[in-house]
């Protein structure tokens, strides 16, 4: 889970390790994801998310298909 | 049973205050600052281990990661007010801000990491629960499918 200069990055190293590319977002997605998953993990009450809402978290932060299903 | 799950939830919260305070948390350090028994907390930290709050470095009870906080250096340094911390991920590193955030501390944050491909220096800031980025157009990457996150987690 690393972070890219651009797309073209992404596709050279990927090449380079010989590594299939995964998959390729937005800072702006994973900033969305990043306050659905952590929000509340200074709290007592945190428990680790169920796989429904791990689900819901990504929908809600636009990362959708079959890359992003826990049960695939 | 209610009174594990309260201990480990004490356990688990110092051990992320004090990786956000910089100090590296063993059961020992963790059962003096709560005064409790070091013995309890090891298995503590042996169950929260277990439920995936926290890896250890097996077979030690040293903290590897507990999300978003990392037990040592890596590549995604997260400054907050006068003071670093690590991150285990991209998604990690602005979890950071986002868990300050969500506790109502102060969330002002900047990242540094770099691109793996030409270790260009990329740099983001959060401010105000807005995201910004030097360059603005970097983009992440997962190289594993959610379903194998956990088959090796540190890789991931």
């Amino acid at each position: 889970m690393r972070l890219f200069r651009s797309e073209e990055h992404v596709t050279r190293w990927s090449n380079d390790a010989g590594i299939l590319p995964g998959a390729v977002f937005s800072l702006d997605a994973l900033w969305r994801l990043a306050q659905l998953w952590f929000h509340d993990r200074l709290s007592p009450l945190w428990r680790r998310a169920t796989m429904d809402e791990a689900h819901a978290a990504f929908e809600q932060a636009g990362l959708t298909g079959g890359f992003w299903r826990l049960d695939a | 049973m209610p009174f594990e799950r309260d201990f480990d939830s004490t356990v688990r919260l110092a051990i992320m205050n004090a990786l956000l305070a910089g100090r590296t948390p063993s059961p020992a350090s963790v059962a003096q600052g709560l005064h409790v028994n070091a013995d309890d907390v090891a298995a503590a930290f042996d169950r929260l281990a277990a439920g995936r709050a926290i890896v250890l470095k097996a077979p030690t009870r040293d903290i590897r990661m507990a999300a978003p906080l990392a037990g040592a250096e890596t590549d995604f340094r997260v400054h907050v007010g006068d003071r670093s911390v690590y991150a285990n991920c991209i998604w990690d590193a602005l979890g950071v801000p986002a868990m300050l955030a969500g506790a109502g501390r102060p969330a002002t944050a900047r990242i540094d990491t770099q691109c793996p491909d030409c270790a260009h220096p990329l740099t983001m800031e959060v401010r105000d629960g807005r995201l910004t980025s030097d360059p603005s157009d970097a983009v992440v990457h997962f190289a594993v499918p959610a379903a194998r996150w956990w088959t090796d987690i540190v890789f991931t």
